[in-house]
């Protein structure tokens, strides 16, 4: 007598999981959009000329990509409230943790992006006349976001899946919706592979293009 | 007799310039005259660029000043912390030995940049002048071509136009043709001759003796950050005085 499987239960509760996945999105993207304006501060600050700040800055970069985003998470969760003396709402706490963890990877693509520019790009414009923030804008930028850009696309990745943590502060995402109904319902084995098919029919495509437009914009940058 | 400084366009006055313990320029000095062509020669590492770099102004110099017609290129501060000249620095250009192209734009676009943004030429104006040198240096069908589509010499001549727009007063050349492969050279070559033959002031470092014979109204011999012997081509390649030169000039026969 083997385990018959049956994915009755996912038509059933696919309400469920719908809400569940939107959940998902919001937390996903409205800490890419705050982790972007978060990144590109942590970038100027790092590649500052004031010594303390970019140390400083070097150091939260480090902490929270050396870090569990698990820990993270339950840090911010439980503790902030502590030290802050205020309350915050798993939502709230769950983006403060994802947003500071992105945006120290945001952070440093954008740095690493901006210092892949050569040294002979920015004396061509020296020679040229152009000024510094003309050099920056025409010279550097332009070539550094096409550094940084499948760079930006890989680490939003990889946060639209470690995003599925947050259930783990009762945050009503997707996983924690699959894990509600593996509970209830006793299948946990078609809910949890749907609720890994749902992030893999997401993120696959955006893992495709960013391979891609990787080989694109390497292309235009050949000298 | 009473010297005509004004005849000088830049003057290089006791120059040094050491990085670290290596002291790559020293008691350097060097008058380049209207419309002069002056040709550097000498051993690799021996502080050519280096000189370039100084008074393209992406290098500081340690000591030293330089005067474009009479005019002191460092306006402010002392050595090592000094703001130069930006209206002097306009009148500079510079080619780079690995040309230095911006990748992102095209041939185009490259020229057209610095024309607008800092000579604040109108487009049309900065595009017709462009158009111009590209059709000069016979380059006009690649404008619209990103850098990676040319060829090494190609891109050298592009790298020069991109320079010309500028309308600089004097042309710094870095061993430009040092990165080229052997049939790419003449093309870029030919380009420089036709740009001394209309009397540009140039300071060209080089490794190609017949162009420093043919084009060039003095020939430097440097060596160890300094000027060993200098005089006019035809002197310095069949007469050299000085022991290190003549050395160095066999390795060319």
């Amino acid at each position: 007598m083997g385990y018959k499987f049956s994915f009755d239960v996912i038509w059933e509760n696919a309400d469920v999981l719908i809400s569940g996945f939107w959940v998902t999105l919001q937390i996903t993207g409205i800490s890419i959009v705050l982790g972007l304006l978060l990144g590109a501060l942590i970038a100027i600050l790092r590649l500052s000329r004031n010594f303390v700040l970019s140390k400083i800055t070097a150091g939260y970069i480090e902490f929270f990509r050396c870090t569990p985003v698990l820990v993270q998470l339950v840090w911010i969760f439980y503790c902030l409230p502590i030290v802050l003396r205020i309350e915050l709402t798993n939502f709230i706490s769950s983006i403060i943790a994802l947003t500071l963890y992105v945006g120290a990877t945001y952070g440093e693509a954008f740095r690493s992006g901006i210092q892949a520019v050569s040294k002979d790009q920015i004396e061509a414009g020296i020679a040229l006349g152009l000024s510094s923030a003309q050099r920056t804008r025409y010279i550097i930028l332009p070539q550094a976001v096409r550094i940084i850009i499948p760079v930006l696309l890989s680490n939003s990745i990889s946060l639209f899946k470690e995003s599925s943590l947050v259930s783990t502060v009762g945050m009503n995402d997707l996983m924690y919706k699959g894990r509600l109904l593996s509970a209830t319902t006793f299948r946990p084995i078609e809910i949890l592979t749907t609720v890994a098919m749902i992030y893999f029919v997401f993120a696959f495509p955006i893992a495709l293009i960013t391979r891609k437009l990787e080989v694109k914009l390497a292309k235009k940058l050949e000298r | 007799m009473e010297k005509n400084e004004d005849d000088y366009f830049i003057r290089i006055i006791n120059l040094r310039k050491s990085f670290g313990n290596l002291h790559v320029l020293r008691n350097f000095n060097l008058n380049v005259k209207h419309k002069e062509r002056v040709i550097i020669v000498g051993p690799s590492g021996k502080g050519k660029s280096t000189l370039l770099r100084c008074v393209m102004g992406l290098e500081e110099m340690d000591e030293g000043e330089i005067f474009v017609e009479d005019r002191p290129y460092i306006i402010s501060g002392s050595s090592r912390k000094y703001q130069i000249s930006k209206e002097i620095q306009l009148q500079i250009g510079m080619v780079f030995q690995s040309f230095n192209l911006f990748p992102h734009l095209t041939v185009m676009q490259n020229l057209l940049l610095a024309a607008v943004k800092v000579r604040k030429m109108s487009q049309k104006e900065a595009f017709e002048k462009s158009l111009n040198l590209l059709k000069k240096i016979g380059l006009e069908d690649k404008m619209n071509e990103y850098p990676s589509r040319l060829s090494g010499g190609q891109k050298q001549r592009v790298a020069i136009a991109r320079a010309l727009v500028m309308d600089p007063k004097i042309m710094l050349f870095d061993e430009v043709t040092s990165a080229l492969d052997p049939e790419l050279i003449k093309e870029v070559l030919d380009v420089m001759e036709q740009l001394a033959s209309e009397g540009m002031t140039m300071l060209v470092v080089t490794h190609e003796m017949g162009f420093a014979k043919e084009v060039g109204d003095k020939v430097i011999f440097m060596d160890e950050g300094t000027i060993v012997e200098e005089g006019k081509p035809e002197v310095l390649f069949s007469d050299p005085k000085e022991k290190r030169t003549r050395q160095f000039l066999s390795h060319f026969l």
